[in-house]
């Protein structure tokens, strides 16, 4: 698997030679009903998604679960990406993120649990096993720029998206004010943002 | 919607903002530019924290995804809008080209209809400016709707209260019209709900102008719902129905 060092791919030259070769390249490709650019697809994405749903969901089977949908999802709705709108790959996060809170806050509301008692087996674990090589150093370099975040950013970063909570849950459990809550994820991501080197 | 709708650029690039307020701030992102530029750049960074968490995924996951795909029908791409001159330039007669100018024919009626409630919005900008971005959007998302080749029109009565819908499926989209609501309470709102397989979700609160027409509405993720329905509910919104449907107008199929 591939993980791209940061920036968006579409965009920057070293890509230009090897554009079919892109994850873009390849989502065309799917649009198009190419199920061997499919597989490639799941090749390189697989595991992003389904760390990023684990980590929100924790439980192994419903991640599970959830992973499987989001791969088909992705195959449903190669057409409907777009480069205008972003990088093949953070479409692909999105929408692997974007379920895995669904399900939370789906299973929030019917188990009406609080968000208290979900907090203290949810805290983030950096220490989760990577096996690949670019995995590690991606984590590592994603590490290094969240320590350069204020407390209170990394925690309201941590808390809404490894956590999974609405920026009104995420108020609650730092006892800050919403106003707060908003701007201090924004910051906190704008900060990561500079720092991972995010193409502007 | 407040001034301060610009912020939530984090949440929303972190998928935290709730249901309903996500459905605004999307609706808000058609209007401003810089807002778009900087979620683009928001959820780049949020992918990385996503793929900072990559985990092998477990062995038979390949397998079943691989097999599946070869059951679930793809999605046809999003059409840009026909331009309207193009959209009635005389082509070699196809059974498409008939499809087509009935479709813009059928969508003129509703343009018709939606500038009714148009016209009642202009009065209510004046009293509350955040208004104006729904109303706008719904209006542009109508327009554009009404030049997608597989447009559909649906309508149904309830009373004195008519629902409309306008849709089109490969758009993924609807617009949703209705006349002869009567005025609700100011503790009370009402809601625009997508029906789909997994439930209902809101697509956004409805306002109710002097002519007791609504603004127009969009609604996103329409491909697969069943139908639209609204109800009354707690001013603000809730996140699930609880009332039963004022209105409930089934998708075109």
């Amino acid at each position: 698997m591939r993980v791209p060092a940061g920036g968006d791919p579409a965009r920057s030259g070293e890509f230009a030679q090897v554009a079919d070769d892109s994850l873009e390249g390849l989502l065309g490709r799917v649009a198009k009903g190419d199920q061997r650019a499919f597989e490639q697809v799941f090749e390189r994405v697989a595991a992003p998604v389904y760390g990023i749903v684990r980590r929100v969901l924790r439980d192994p089977a419903q991640s599970e679960e959830i992973a499987q949908e989001v791969m088909l999802e992705i195959w449903r709705q190669a057409a409907r990406f777009s480069v205008e709108r972003g990088s093949a790959l953070s479409w692909v996060m999105t929408i692997a993120h974007r379920r895995a809170v669904d399900r939370v806050r789906a299973e929030t509301a019917a188990s009406a649990r609080t968000a208290r008692a979900l907090w203290q087996d949810n805290r983030t674990d950096y220490d989760q096993v990577a096996e690949q090589v670019e995995v590690r150093l991606e984590q590592e370099r994603v590490r290094r720029c969240l320590e350069t975040l204020t407390e209170l950013q990394r925690e309201s970063v941590d808390l809404a998206y490894y956590g999974g909570y609405t920026y009104r849950e995420v108020g609650e459990l730092l006892g800050v004010a919403l106003g707060t809550v908003k701007t201090r994820l924004r910051d906190g991501l704008i900060r990561m943002r500079d720092c991972l080197g995010v193409a502007r | 919607m407040n001034a301060d709708i610009h912020t939530l650029t984090g949440a929303y690039a972190a998928n935290a903002l709730p249901a309903e307020e996500r459905v605004d701030f999307e609706r808000h992102l058609r209007m401003c530019e810089a807002c778009g530029n900087e979620v683009r750049e928001l959820q780049a960074t949020t992918a990385l924290l996503g793929v900072a968490a990559a985990l092998a995924p477990p062995p038979g996951l390949r397998e079943r995804v691989l097999a599946e795909i070869g059951q679930v029908r793809q999605l046809g791409p999003e059409l840009r809008p026909v331009p309207r001159d193009q959209a009635f330039e005389p082509g070699p007669p196809s059974r498409f080209t008939r499809w087509t100018r009935r479709a813009v024919a059928v969508g003129i009626a509703a343009l018709v209809l939606a500038a009714a409630g148009l016209g009642v919005v202009t009065y209510q900008q004046r009293q509350e400016l955040a208004q104006q971005d729904d109303t706008v959007a719904g209006a542009r998302a109508l327009s554009e709707l009404l030049a997608a080749p597989d447009v559909k029109i649906s309508s149904v009565s309830s009373g004195e209260a008519t629902g409309t819908v306008v849709s089109s499926e490969q758009r993924d989209e609807a617009v949703f019209l209705s006349s002869g609501l009567p005025a609700v309470p100011t503790d009370k709102t009402y809601q625009l709900w997508v029906i789909g397989p997994s439930g209902p979700t809101s697509a956004g609160l409805l306002a109710v102008g002097e002519s007791g027409s609504t603004t127009p509405a969009l609604a996103t993720d329409t491909a697969q719902a069943q139908s639209l329905a609204v109800t009354v509910e707690p001013a603000g919104g809730s996140p699930q129905p609880t009332t039963q449907p004022l209105l409930l107008v089934e998708l075109p199929v």
